[in-house]
Order: structure tokens, then sequence, then C-alpha cells
């Protein structure tokens, strides 16, 4: 596994693949064609270095360039090629930029040339690299300026995070040069580690305005909704293609998502792909620094998300604010800028967990909309009553056919928690008997068929229809017949919406899966190792540990997702390694039921003492299905994390103090209906697969 | 040299391309879903050689290697009795594309069908060494490439491992094994930083002999490189285009 060399050419490693030992992108590049060059540069999307072709011996025609000796290539960036070069009539070393695509360069690109070097031969500034001359040279165009003895931002941050002071004070540093900058009119627009220099004073200095635009300069050389720049680091206007919006701030926003990776040691956004990414900087919040790193001083997270507000008016509205509030941070002093409000902190959250948000909004609007109906129908029967004064609330029609309706509701029920297992089986590429599993989450997740999506929202729909027409019925029954709710019925009820929503909500997950993909972190195979070996026991709480301890600074939900996708690839690797083990009394989680008899029985000793039941068997009864109703949400609320689970045991206490202390005769109401024993069997049944572990089969 | 090695290149219609104006793709897709002997020629010889990427594609969707060769050998057995061709498709212009996706549909339909069913009775086989294939996938880094771009990545060093394996055949087979072991390296170093010292005294040649014979072989590799990618084009003028697009599957 371990890469065996590194390219010559362009230092990447080489994996065992790579066809007779030579570096496939390299070669590739061999095959094109020189004078295509500049059409790769003019329709490259992003950076377009990797797309566009230099004839790698150029600089073996070009080794002396008029008054310069070419004496190494330091850099190849988008459109250029900087050289180390000595200018013999002043004798000194300076940096040489040319175009890549030399003499074959289209007026569109010459032009863009020229304009990064008018950007910045206006900028005299200790912090910008100067420019000594700009000219051609036997149809090159080129550029000369400092040369800058150090190292770029990017290399430094290689070795990992910088220390929050540091970091601040470089970040201060450029945005002061942006100011100065701004002040002249010219956006730089491609703001990123690579693009500052550290001298030897230990000073950054920026470089490369490649992408510069002049202020108020109305001839466009980048179209409308064309992007350009480095997306990570890319404003969410200019992501959006919204060339109008560009202004200070999203050079603003640049410096944030430089402080952000000088802090974290990651940018902000960076998905699988560049589409990923892209759509990451529009839609996505990005992580909390200190959430990644606890060190950070929180002030600094303040400034550092300020920067990266998704709307422009949001941030600091020039690099000078953003320069004199780390300058107030550097030396100690309050800043102005004060942590997001726990209003914008909800909708960033908010933004992160659509799952949550969509489940609890739904639930709440379910909750609201039956609430009103309620009061309607309490208000109709008053009116009603009022109407007609020997109107009682007594056995009649809605009775007989709530009797029907309960029935259908605990056939939903079954159907519901049978249709979600299939289709999160399917989801995950499983056989029923393995998505019955515990470890059923850590399958890889596959596209579904066309069959199963249509089946999954099918019945999704029905169960939650049937179990919101029950909940009517049963509403409609008890005001105007004064029927008892029963704990059976509203488990129906609870049950066959809830896992009818969370079919749908599969669905949902698929359709974001097929969309958008994941993102990912680079590992190399000595930190995959141990995370490797602790997955081998599917053990998948050791590997995130092992992932954090690999990772400096990875948040837990990275490092969670990241060993499931290795789930994922070990399982592709040894198919047939990973399979359940039989059911077995041996293997049930005792420790989970213990705790949650224990809870039941506390709850049930106290009800007993403040409301004596009617009866020792209802009582007793009561209790065995509402343990078996609390493990059965336990178990099947595919909630991580014994805690978690534990804390939805709440629901089903209240449930029981309710129906105890608030319907006093249900006891005897539930001993005739079969409610309780079908739900306490289904949830027992889950329970009793739940405890079961996914081990490693021995090979 | 050039004309020794294609004769003696083991690759089935290799000679093709320069013979006929018309490339693999473009002659498939011309005969669409007639009876042309051509035309199903140069398909089952597409077929052949890219058919590991597909089979990367369908191993990251399947649990099981037997089911995930199944599935490969009975795509393409349908691939070969044309049912895709008649679904008409945008992506039809690079094979690649039309690969994938005809893949992907196949492959929901198989979903939708269930696993269990009994495959490839009486239908045309190609022989795939697919046992091969697994142990290829074994040694791949563990990473975490989509599906797809596994397979746009797989295609990319499947061509490339095609192309350089033409060239070393015909360098073996004009008895210059040595030479391009020697020089391969050229293909992916600047000029200037070979050791053509060095590489002349190694291959008993003078120093412009060597920098003459790599870029000979430079010369030789482009042609190829093109040619292997052309046939999978319907337009041939877009060779430069696809390359770019494969270079850009590499760097993602």
């Amino acid at each position: 596994m371990t890469p065996a060399s590194v390219c010559p050419q362009c230092g990447k490693l080489l994996s065992n693949d790579a066809p007779q030992g030579l570096c496939p992108e390299c070669l590739l590049k061999a095959a094109l064609p020189r004078e295509s060059g500049h059409e790769a540069a003019a329709t490259g999307f992003f950076d377009p270095s990797p797309a566009a072709a230099i004839p790698p011996d150029a600089g073996a025609r070009v080794k002396y360039f008029g008054d310069y000796e070419l004496l190494e290539e330091i850099a190849r960036g988008g459109m250029g090629v900087v050289w180390k070069a000595r200018q013999s009539t002043l004798n000194r070393d300076v940096a040489l930029k040319m175009i890549r695509a030399g003499t074959l360069a289209s007026p569109d690109e010459v032009a863009r040339f020229l304009r990064e070097a008018e950007a910045a031969a206006n900028l005299q500034h200790p912090n910008i690299v100067a420019i000594h001359e700009v000219g051609e040279h036997q149809g090159h165009h080129y550029f000369s300026m400092d040369l800058v003895q150090g190292r770029d931002l990017g290399a430094l941050m290689a070795e990992g995070p910088l220390p929050p002071q540091r970091a601040a004070r470089y970040v201060k540093i450029i945005a002061e040069a942006i100011h100065f900058a701004h002040q002249r009119g010219t956006l730089h627009r491609d703001l990123k580690p690579q693009n500052v220099l550290i001298d030897a004073a230990d000073q950054p200095r920026i470089t490369d305005f490649g992408l510069a635009k002049i202020m108020k300069d109305e001839s466009q050389l980048t179209q409308p909704g064309v992007v350009m720049g480095s997306p990570s680091y890319m404003p969410p206007e200019q992501a959006a293609g919204r060339h109008g919006d560009i202004g200070p701030a999203s050079d603003v926003y640049s410096l944030g998502a430089m402080l952000y990776e000088l802090l974290t040691g990651q940018p902000p956004f960076r998905g699988a792909t560049a589409m990923a990414t892209l759509h990451d900087v529009m839609e996505a919040e990005p992580a909390a620094p200190r959430r990644l790193k606890a060190d950070i001083p929180p002030d600094l997270e303040t400034i550092c998300l300020k920067c990266l507000e998704k709307s422009p008016s949001a941030r600091y509205p020039t690099a000078r604010a953003l320069a004199e509030e780390l300058d107030r941070f550097l030396k100690g002093e309050p800043i102005q800028a004060r942590p997001a409000s726990a209003v914008r902190k909800g909708v960033s959250w908010a933004r992160r967990h659509p799952g949550t948000l969509g489940a609890v909004a739904v639930l709440a609007i379910v909750m609201l909309a039956f609430g009103i109906f309620y009061l309607f129908e309490e208000n109709a029967f008053l009116r009603a009553q009022q109407a007609d004064p020997t109107l009682a609330r007594v056995h009649g029609p809605l009775h007989e056919s709530l009797k029907i309706w309960s029935t259908v509701g605990a056939l939903a029920m079954c159907v519901g928690i049978f249709s979600l297992i299939a289709v999160r089986g399917r989801a995950h590429g499983l056989s029923f008997k393995q998505s019955l599993s515990k470890g059923w989450y850590a399958w890889p997740l596959q596209p579904l068929d066309e069959r199963t999506r249509t089946f999954a929202i099918g019945a999704g729909l029905v169960v939650v229809g049937c179990g919101v027409m029950l909940l009517v019925k049963t509403i409609q029954a008890h005001v105007w017949e004064g029927e008892f709710i029963r704990s059976g019925q509203m488990c129906f009820i609870c049950c066959s919406i809830y896992w009818g929503l969370a079919t749908l909500g599969i669905v949902i997950r698929d359709y974001r899966l097929v969309h958008y993909g994941t993102s990912s972190r680079q590992l190399t195979a000595e930190q995959i190792e141990p995370i490797r070996r602790a997955m081998e026991g599917y053990d998948v709480m050791a590997a995130t540990k092992r992932y954090r301890e690999a990772v400096p600074g990875a948040g837990a939900t990275e490092a969670h997702r990241y060993v499931i996708r290795l789930a994922d690839s070990l399982r592709a690797q040894h198919p047939g390694k990973f399979v359940p083990p039989p059911l077995s009394l041996a293997t049930l989680n005792w420790k989970v039921m213990g705790i949650c008899g224990l809870i039941e029985a506390v709850t049930l000793g106290v009800l007993w003492y403040v409301v004596p039941p009617s009866h020792p068997a209802s009582a007793i009864a009561q209790f065995a299905s509402s343990f078996l109703f609390g493990l059965g949400l336990i178990a099947g609320g595919g909630v991580k994390g014994v805690w978690k689970r534990l804390l939805l045991l709440v629901p089903a206490v209240a449930a029981m103090v309710l129906s105890e202390a608030l319907l006093p005769r249900l006891a005897e109401a539930s001993s005739h209906s079969p409610g309780p024993y079908l739900c306490g069997f289904l949830c027992g049944f889950f329970l009793m697969v739940s405890g079961v572990r996914v081990r490693r089969r021995k090979v | 040299m050039g004309l020794m090695g294609e004769q003696c290149s083991h690759l089935p219609n290799a000679e093709d391309a320069g013979g006929f104006q018309t490339t693999h793709w473009s002659l498939v897709l011309r005969a669409g879903n007639r009876e042309d002997r051509d035309a199903d020629a140069a398909l089952a010889a597409l077929c052949q050689r890219y058919w590991f990427p597909l089979y990367a594609y369908v191993r990251r969707h399947v649990a099981d290697a037997h089911d995930a060769q199944d599935l490969t050998q009975e795509f393409f057995a349908r691939l070969m009795e044309k049912h895709y061709l008649a679904v008409a498709d945008p992506q039809r212009g690079k094979f690649r594309c039309f690969l994938l996706a005809s893949l992907k549909h196949f492959l929901a339909s198989e979903w939708k069908r269930g696993h269990a069913q009994k495959r490839g009775g009486g239908v045309r086989r190609l022989s795939l060494d697919l046992d091969c294939g697994e142990s290829r996938l074994g040694l791949e880094p563990a990473h975490d490439l989509t599906p797809e771009r596994l397979f746009e990545r797989q295609w990319v060093l499947t061509l490339l491992d095609m192309v350089m394996r033409r060239l070393q055949d015909e360098y073996k087979s004009s008895r210059k094994a040595q030479q391009f072991e020697q020089l391969k390296g050229a293909l992916t170093s600047d000029r200037q930083r070979l050791p053509y010292a060095a590489l002349a005294a190694e291959l008993k040649m003078s120093e412009d002999a060597a920098r003459q014979a790599a870029s000979r072989l430079r010369k030789r590799y482009r042609e190829l490189l093109r040619e292997e990618v052309s046939q999978t084009l319907a337009e041939p003028g877009d060779v430069d285009d696809e390359i770019r697009s494969l270079f850009e599957v590499l760097g993602r």
C-alpha cells in the first residue's frame, strides 16, 4: 500500500498502478500538443495549470532572456511561470514571470497578464512584491519583480497550524497591505496561503495579482458567471459568479479563509471535488475553529467567522477594519466584533443540521396542527351543545369507526417498521438480516434503485397518512363521544408517523448523497494504519478515537464520517469478512436493558405512592408495556451512544406517568386492548436484534 | 519502426486505425443497431481494452467479487447485443462517457431485477481476465474516490498502460528493449534534466544520438496515445479536449 516512488518531474507520489512506473499526469501532459496550450488556459475552469501545456523545455530555449539569465524555475501559476533570474546590467537577482503559453498566448491572455503587471506595479508597499520592469522579448511577455527569499505561507502551513498569535500577526499585516491595494483601486481576488511569501525578515508579502480586478474598470476580462480562483478561499459571491457583488469585502473573506487555515490547518471548506467545495462555500457554514482546535482564543474565532460570513455586508467592511481588529486582539484589548448572537448561532446550527431541524420542525408543526384541530373540534362540540343542551359525550358511530382505524393504525405501524428496515437495508446494500444488526450504519450508502425509491415514498406517505388519520379519529372520538385516549392508539400514531417519516428521510438523504457526495481529507498510509486496525474489529468508537489522535484538530463528526468511509473501502476490499454473528442471548445489550428497567421501576414506585393503581396486575401490565416501549425507542431510534439513547426514555416515562395520573381508568381499558402487547412485542423484537454486535468473522 | 511495431502488436484491430479514416467508436456508432461485422469487431476490441475501469466501478457497488464479475460480464454481453446503442444519449460522443452512462443504467435495472437471477445463459461472452482484475484492485490504495471518479481514474491508467505497452512492444520487436527502458523516463522529464551523457554511455551511443532517440520515443508515444484516444471518440478532432479532460480526471 505504500507508494513506491516519487515523480521526478512534478514531485507527486506514484501509486503502484502507475504505467511503467511513470507519472500518469506527466505522461498525459507530454501528449498534449504545444500549440494548444493557450486554449487550455483560456477554457480552464479553475486553476487551469494542470491542463495548460507548457513545453517542458521552455527554459532551455530561453536560458538567456534579454537582460536576464534564467537560473531556476520557482513556481508555476494559473497563467505564468516564475523564474529566478539574474539581471546582468544591474547585477541583481529578480523573479521573472512569463506567460506559460509563451509566444502563442492569445491577445486575451496577454491583456490579462499585463493587467496583473499593471495591478501590482501601481502598488509600492513593503508587503506587496514590487514590480520592476514590464516588457516583451522575442514575443514572450514578461515582468520582473522582487525576488523574495523564503517560503510561501502554504509551504509553511504544511508543517501544521501556526500558533494563534503568529497567524494573527501575519493576517494583520496582509490585511493592511490589501487595504493599501484597495485604496488604489485594486482587488486581489485570489488570496490564498500560496500567494503570500514569507521573507527572510519573517514579513509576509503578497504576490500573484493574476486575477486582480481594477475597480471601476468596465472592460471585463472575466465574463459574468465564470468562476475563477481557488474554490477553498473563494468568497460565496465569487463562487456564485455574481461579479457585481465583488468588492473589498470579498478579499476580507479570503483573508478570513486564510486565517482559518493558518489557525486550524485546513481551509474552511474542502470538498471531494471542486464542485462540492463550491457548493459548500455557497451553502454550508464553516465548522467553528475552536471545535477543530480547542486552544484557539475565542476572540480570534469571532474575528475569523465574521470574515467568513456569507453576506458581504456582515463581514468587516474593509481590510483596514480587519487589520485594526486583529491589532486589538494582538494587544490584548477587547475586540469590537461580538461573537455570533444566539439567534445567529441557531441559524448557523440549523444550516449545518438540516436533518435534525427538519425533524423538530415537522414535530412542532404536527403538534401545532393537531392542537389547533383539537381546539377546533372542542369549540364545535361546545357550540353544538349550546344549540342542543341534551347533547352528551356518549359512545356512537365515531367509537365504531375508531375501532376500525385502530386496526389500520396497528397495521400501518407494522408496515412502517418493516418498510423502514427494508429501505434502510437497501440504502446500505444489506440483506434484511444484516440490516437488523447493530452495525448497519457502518455500511456504505449506495444509491437507491428506482423501484425501492418509489416504494419508500409510497410506503412512507401511506404509513404517515394512516397515523395522521388515526390521530384525527382519536381526537374526534375523544371530543364528541368522550372516548379515552388509549396508550395503544398513541403508540400506533407515534410509531407510524415516526417510522413513515424516517422512511421518507432516507429518500431525501439518498437524493443528497447522489447530488453532493461527501467531503474528504487526504490521510497518509501511516495515519490510516491505526484506524484500519481498529476497524478490523468493526469498533467504530475506537477507530474514531484513533482518527482524532492521528489527525490533530479533527472534529468528532469529521472523524466519524471518515471512519464510516473507511469501513466502506474495507468492506469493498474484503467482502465476506464482515458479517453479523447469529442472534444469541449472550450478545444482548444487558446494560441498556438494566438501566431502562431501573428507570421504569423507580417511576412505577413513585407513581404507586402518588396514585395507587386500581389493580396490581394492571400496574404490572403498564410497567411491562412501557418498559418494552422504552427499550424499543432506544433500540429502534437509530441513535448511537448510550446516553443519547437513554434520553429517548423520557417520552416513555412521560407516557407512563400521563397514562397513570391523568387517565386513571386507562388501566382497565388497556387490559382489553391488544395495543400495548403488540407494541411491546415489536419493541422487544427490536431490542433483541439491537443488542447484537457485528463481529469480524475468523478467517 | 512504427510499421513493424503495429504489425507485431498483439492488440486486436490495432492496424485498423491507420487503414481506415473512421475510428473504432465512430464506426460502432455509425453502424448503430445494424449487423456490421467491422463494427462488431471494433466494439469487441474497445470492450476488451476498457473493461477494467468498469469492473472497478461495479466492484465499488457490489459486495461480492463473483457478483461483480458476473455483472461486468453480463454488461458486456448486453453491450455486444447493442441494447444500449439504441438509447439516444447526448454523451455518446465519447466512448468513456457512453460506457459509464450505460453501466449506470444497467446496474439500476439489475438492482431492480435482483441479483440472484442466473445470468449469462446463451449470450456471447467476452473472455475477460476478471481474476486478474480482482488482484489489481487489491493493490489499489484505500482511497475515498467515488465510484465515478474511480472509474475515470482507472480509465486513464488503463489507457496509458495500454499505450506504454504498445510502445514497449514496438521497441522490443525492433530489438531496442533496452533503449526503451533507459529512455522512457524522458517521456515525463524536462529535457534539460535528463542525464543524457550517462544515458548515452549506458546505451553505447553518442549524446546527440541519445537525444534524438529520446525525441523519437516522445514523438511515437504521442502518436500512439493520440491514436488510442481517438479510437474512443466519435469526432477524431476532439482528441486534445479529451486528453485535457483525462488530465483533469487525474488532477482531481
